[in-house]
């Protein structure tokens, strides 16, 4: 029921445990230049000594218009790992990386913005791979696939593991890690995990509440990385992971052609202190439809006028459109399926919610740094965007008429 | 803040005409507290009218309205306030006048010779023009015009 090359867990627990490291990504200190052998992390904090070790594999991330301009590069050497780590590696950088923080205007007026490129260690010492002889070949790697049907009834922990030549193209539900209509998962968790050069996706939550993706590096995957599949997966906690180089896949959906880092049809769900940094397309795209889709219709559900979970700290860079993509419309409203009705003598009252994204840094995408379709009652407090072809940010209508 | 360019620049941005905020093709949209930096090459500015209004499918007629205050739009950095596009017709009304330098309830329009009345003044550099808290904009249709009215 699973097909092959995978990990199938139908009524079960899996439990894969990897070796955690304090860090899974950070970022550059000081820009690295074209043909740079070396770079220079951020301090430590809190003292924490860095980690990684000589020969792990790392990749850093771009940080021009082109999110494929990540190098992925093997430490030769680590120095100063306990203040501002020094690494080098076996090849020089074929792009520059900037790092840095520009601050604009003064006294009152003074702001700041920090665009540094991201830095992902990819290796680690439990590894789920696709075989070396066909899976690059045939786009056919493992996967690994929890489903089953009720609350609870499987429990996956995947932490600290690296996946490489995982997911299979062409082949919907064969993604690197699957969560499959279970409903709710509150003891499952996918964190600290590398999961690389996949065929198909990096993480997919499908029909689940309260799964846990934390603190992931998530690199080069063909269609949306991180995908809550239908539009009725709601309270999930998506927390501090990196994606780098999201790119498009003709082997999946429609809308995987222009892919998202992080692909979103329900807005209720947490999205904190994520890094998107490159992708074809974009970084964060809300797909709000009327109802959820595939085996999760319900005509009591409706995405486009729920209220946000969370969207707080979150950055977007190096995309071939849009840092933040909200589409084709965000109206919250407390009875998400009923009209706006703001007479509050009315049986039907039905006020709009206002939903607040916070402290989104947006910059140097092809077009905007954030743009969203309709508009009800959305307040975005706090944006940071630089260095976008078009505009920082767009907003197309500002009404609630459906 | 919306920053235009930082010195992390290149070539596709230093050839572009970005702007701070396009703003949408319906009533309804407010901003304040925004920054604006660095909007000073090309026809670069801090807003651009009526989002989308340029596709052929567009079916909007523009003269929305824009609430807007306390910005600041960084004199040394950028001169055009607004990159008017299709249907040149959105009406900026600013509540405390850090856009149009006009004081409150001042206005910043796109120029049509029948705008320019005695409370207002042609502001090329800025990309409008501009009318103190006296007046009011609104968005009005006229039909069967004569053809010299407009200009």
């Amino acid at each position: 029921m699973f097909g092959n090359k995978v990990i199938g867990v139908n009524y079960g627990t899996l439990d894969l445990h990897g070796i955690e490291k304090k860090i899974t990504w950070t970022e550059l200190a000081e820009t690295a230049e074209e043909g740079a052998t070396s770079i220079t992390l951020m301090p430590m904090q809190n003292s924490v000594i860095l980690d990684w070790q000589v020969g792990d594999e790392i990749v850093i991330a771009s940080t021009s218009f082109v999110g494929r301009d990540a190098e992925q590069r093997r430490i030769t050497s680590i120095s100063n790992a306990d203040s501002s780590p020094v690494i080098t590696f076996d090849e020089p950088l074929v792009s520059k990386h900037y790092a840095g923080r520009q601050t604009f205007g003064t006294g009152a007026n003074s702001e700041f913005i920090d665009m540094r490129a991201e830095v992902g260690l990819l290796t680690r010492n439990v590894v789920i791979r696709g075989d070396p002889v066909t899976s690059e070949l045939k786009q056919y790697g493992a996967n690994i696939r929890c489903a089953s049907p009720g609350d609870e009834t499987t429990v996956c922990r995947i932490d600290s593991v690296e996946l490489y030549h995982v997911g299979q193209a062409f082949i919907l539900g064969a993604y690197p890690i699957h969560f499959h209509m279970i409903g709710t998962v509150h003891k499952s968790y996918v964190r600290n995990n590398a999961i690389h050069h996949t065929f198909n996706r990096a993480v997919t939550i499908h029909g689940v509440q309260y799964l846990r993706v934390q603190r992931n590096v998530v690199y080069q995957t063909l269609g949306h990385s991180i995908f809550i599949e239908d539009g009725a997966e709601t309270k999930n906690l998506i927390e501090y992971n990196l994606v780098v180089d999201t790119r498009r896949s003709f082997s999946l959906l429609n809308t995987d052609t222009t892919p998202a880092s992080f692909w979103i049809t329900n807005p209720d769900n947490i999205f904190r202190g994520n890094h998107a940094a490159g992708s074809d397309r974009y970084s964060y795209w809300f797909d709000l439809q009327l109802n959820p889709t595939g085996p999760s219709f319900d005509a009591n559900i409706c995405p486009g006028f729920q209220k946000l979970g969370e969207f707080t700290d979150n950055v977007a860079h190096s995309n071939g459109r849009y840092g933040l993509r909200i589409h084709n419309r965000l109206i919250p409203r407390t009875l998400q399926c009923k009209p706006i009705n703001y007479d509050t003598s009315s049986p039907s009252y039905n006020p709009p919610i206002i939903a607040e994204f916070k402290n989104l840094v947006s910059w140097k995408n092809q077009r905007n740094g954030a743009i969203i379709e309709q508009a009800g009652a959305i307040h975005w407090i706090n944006f940071k965007t630089a260095d976008n072809i078009l505009a920082g940010m767009e907003f197309s209508r500002a009404d609630d008429n459906i | 803040m919306v920053v235009g360019k930082t010195e992390n620049t290149e070539e596709a941005l230093d050839v572009a005409s970005p702007v701070g905020v396009i703003t949408p093709r319906t009533e309804l949209f407010s901003l304040s507290g925004v920054k604006f930096f660095n909007y000073n090459w090309n026809g670069a500015a801090a807003f651009k009218t009526c989002s989308h209004c340029f596709h052929d499918a567009a079916t909007d007629s523009g003269g929305r309205t824009i609430t807007s205050w306390d910005l600041h739009i960084d004199e040394a950095t950028v001169t055009r306030r607004v990159q008017y596009s299709t249907p040149f017709r959105t009406i900026f009304f600013d509540k405390d006048g850090t856009l149009t330098g006009k004081g409150a309830n001042s206005w910043f329009l796109p120029y049509w010779k029948h705008l320019l009345q005695p409370e207002c003044t042609q502001e090329d550099a800025l990309g409008g023009i501009t009318c103190d808290g006296t007046v009011e904009a609104r968005r009005v249709a006229f039909h069967s015009m004569p053809s010299n009215f407009i200009g």
